[in-house]
């Protein structure tokens, strides 16, 4: 079953993105911060990685930077309200997949994610 | 140089984030008081009757070529229909789901406003960071800007619930 990893501080996104994809047949799983997420990423070897721009301990272009320093190439989507075009241009440079600002909508998450992992719908 | 920030640039600024969040995420129209534009200063503002018992005061800070704050302030009973919004809960649910619930979705909420405003400042030539979202819940809540700041407050209505935006800035 593919494997989603959401890493934000904020519960309420990891709640909404775990509600957007409950009818896909996936698993979503989280971490709270930069470093929550490494731990999580190197043991769970997720299919793709939502990933939020400000955190406390470690923000996401640090977690993207140190997860493209050790070898690990997971496509990465960023999903963030630090949508301005200096932080932009810098998630590109570390190969992302795709970028989503905050606000957003379910359907626009979904979208975004299927085009780089292929999701199937839970049968009913 | 990059030019200056001017009132309208403020205005269109956070009406275009509060609406946008607000359509976005939960679905509601805010709409702008006609005759709150502000008039910087560095007074407090009056609080809307509907906000005279417990708020909500969500905030996030911004750092950079331009530094400020901006207060997002909501009663309890419009923070509540923003969790059954933003996260499909019932009345109920969101009953027992609790405070700290609540607060983590009106500092999503405030987070995504101070985000779509400061990114369009941003991209008019000030570059800054958004900082992590506080809530503070409380009654009679006044902030006082320190010296040196300037602050404009507008006003918006949410389902017949009052929401302020208070920006406050570092003078450059």
């Amino acid at each position: 079953m593919p494997k989603i990893l959401t890493i934000d501080d904020s519960k309420t996104i990891r709640m909404i993105i775990q509600r957007a994809f409950k009818e896909y047949d996936c698993t979503v799983l989280e971490a709270a911060n930069g470093d929550d997420g490494l731990k999580a990423a190197a043991e769970h070897k997720p299919d793709i990685i939502i990933l939020d721009i400000t955190m406390p301990h470690m923000d996401g272009i640090q977690m993207l930077t140190h997860l493209r320093e050790r070898g690990d190439q997971t496509p990465v989507v960023m999903l963030t309200a630090e949508g301005g075009a200096t932080s932009v241009q810098r998630a590109q440079g570390l190969g992302i997949a795709e970028y989503i600002a905050k606000p957003f909508q379910n359907e626009a998450l979904v979208e975004k994610v299927s085009k780089v992992l292929p999701l199937a719908r839970k049968a009913a | 140089m990059p030019p200056p920030l001017t009132e309208n640039t403020f205005k269109e600024s956070i009406e275009h984030a509060v609406q946008n969040v607000f359509h976005t995420m939960l679905q509601k129209s805010a709409a702008p008081v006609h005759g709150a534009s502000p008039v910087p200063t560095t007074e407090p503002w009056s609080r809307p009757d509907d906000l005279g018992g417990t708020i909500a005061v969500g905030s996030v800070g911004f750092a950079g070529d331009i530094c400020g704050l901006v207060y997002l302030y909501l009663s309890e009973t419009l923070a509540h229909q923003a969790v059954q919004g933003m996260l499909g809960m019932t009345p109920d649910e969101v009953a027992s789901a609790g405070r700290e619930v609540i607060s983590d979705v009106i500092g999503e909420l405030t987070n995504m406003t101070v985000g779509v405003f400061k990114n369009r400042i941003h991209d008019l030539g000030y570059p800054c960071k958004l900082t992590i979202p506080t809530v503070v819940w409380g009654s009679n809540i006044a902030i006082q800007p320190t010296r040196g700041t300037v602050r404009r407050t507008y006003v918006f209505r949410v389902d017949g619930h009052s929401v302020i935006a208070d920006l406050i800035f570092k003078e450059t």
